[in-house]
């Protein structure tokens, strides 16, 4: 289990447009992922992204709970280390800001368990490649299910673009 | 003269976003989805809808990646495949149809929209800019000649 969170903001209808499978396009809110599951992301590269920024966000704003791996969590000796780094790592974080280290700097210390959250819009190609990838078994937990609970949301809007990628990999 | 028809862009479930602050924005549904991914860059959703030149300001320093967003369906009738047609299929994340005789199926964003604009002189770009100006007149304010289009 993930605390991932994602949101149709919207899509674009295409009854009617010849080649739905080209031209359709969904925009999503994705948050409470880690840095390591955006990263994977973002490298999808015909994709629209808007990321939320650690140059312009401080972390003593809030909000940004480390996002703990299943193995890591169901080991309490794991989770402990974590814990630790984590919380020493906000620590430093804090004691750089108190010194007038602009958080565009400060921000080297945060791990890539630090949570974040983007818009992200891709048009059906992108998005077909993009479940391909991050659906298949061998793909990362994380971004495994911000792709799953992506097809949840877009299959019924456009079934018959999605529908073999339904077939395989739907509820 | 190519005849251009918007056929579908961006649309928005109102309901499904009560969550989200996107319904306290103050302009067009596509541009309070633009304002907002906007906002999830600086985290400063509270503010939806307060300032009304948002847009216009991110667009202008140059953070144009929300208005990527936002996209339009175009038909096209009546356009040869030439220069500004190889033109407008290079730029990224513009797909298209080729339906013979002259007829075009493209799709792009708001941004495409923009830099095919800037980069063509051709009818073809004044119209893409004109059908997609008024879903959202913020993106295209600074395009001259587009003053009808946005009232």
């Amino acid at each position: 289990m993930t605390k991932a969170k994602v949101t149709l903001l919207g899509y674009v209808p295409t009854e009617g447009v010849p080649e739905p499978e080209k031209h359709g396009a969904a925009t999503f809110l994705v948050e409470h992922i880690s840095r390591t599951c955006s990263h994977q992301i973002v490298r999808h590269r015909l994709a629209s992204f808007s990321q939320e920024s650690q140059r312009y966000v401080d972390l003593k704003k809030g909000g940004w709970e480390p996002v703990i791996p299943p193995a890591i969590a169901a080991k309490p000796q794991a989770r402990a280390v974590l814990d630790e780094a984590w919380d020493d790592l906000q620590t430093a974080y804090r004691q750089l800001r108190e010194m007038g280290i602009r958080k565009e700097d400060a921000r080297f210390l945060l791990p890539n368990a630090a949570e974040t959250r983007l818009v992200m819009t891709l048009h059906y190609p992108g998005l077909r490649h993009f479940f391909w990838l991050r659906l298949d078994k061998a793909a990362q937990w994380e971004v495994q299910d911000v792709a799953h609970q992506m097809l949840r949301l877009i299959y019924p809007l456009a079934p018959n673009v999605f529908q073999d990628i339904w077939d395989i990999y739907g509820d | 003269m190519p005849d251009v028809t918007l056929l579908s862009y961006t649309q928005m479930d109102v309901e499904h976003l009560a969550d989200t602050p996107i319904p306290a924005g103050a302009g067009t549904l596509q541009e309070n989805l633009i304002e907002y991914a906007g906002r999830v860059c600086y985290r400063s959703d509270a503010k939806m809808g307060h300032n009304p030149t948002f847009i216009d300001l991110r667009v202008r320093e140059g953070h144009e990646d929300i208005i990527e967003h936002v996209r339009f369906i175009f038909r096209v009738q009546g356009q040869p495949l030439d220069r500004e047609v190889l033109k407008l299929v290079s730029l990224p994340t513009v797909e298209f149809t080729d339906l013979g005789n002259g007829e075009w199926i493209f799709s792009m964003n708001a941004r495409n929209v923009r830099d095919f604009w800037r980069s063509s002189d051709s009818d073809l770009a004044v119209q893409f800019a004109r059908l997609s100006a008024p879903i959202t007149p913020a993106v295209f304010r600074d395009l001259p000649g587009l003053e009808e289009a946005l009232i």
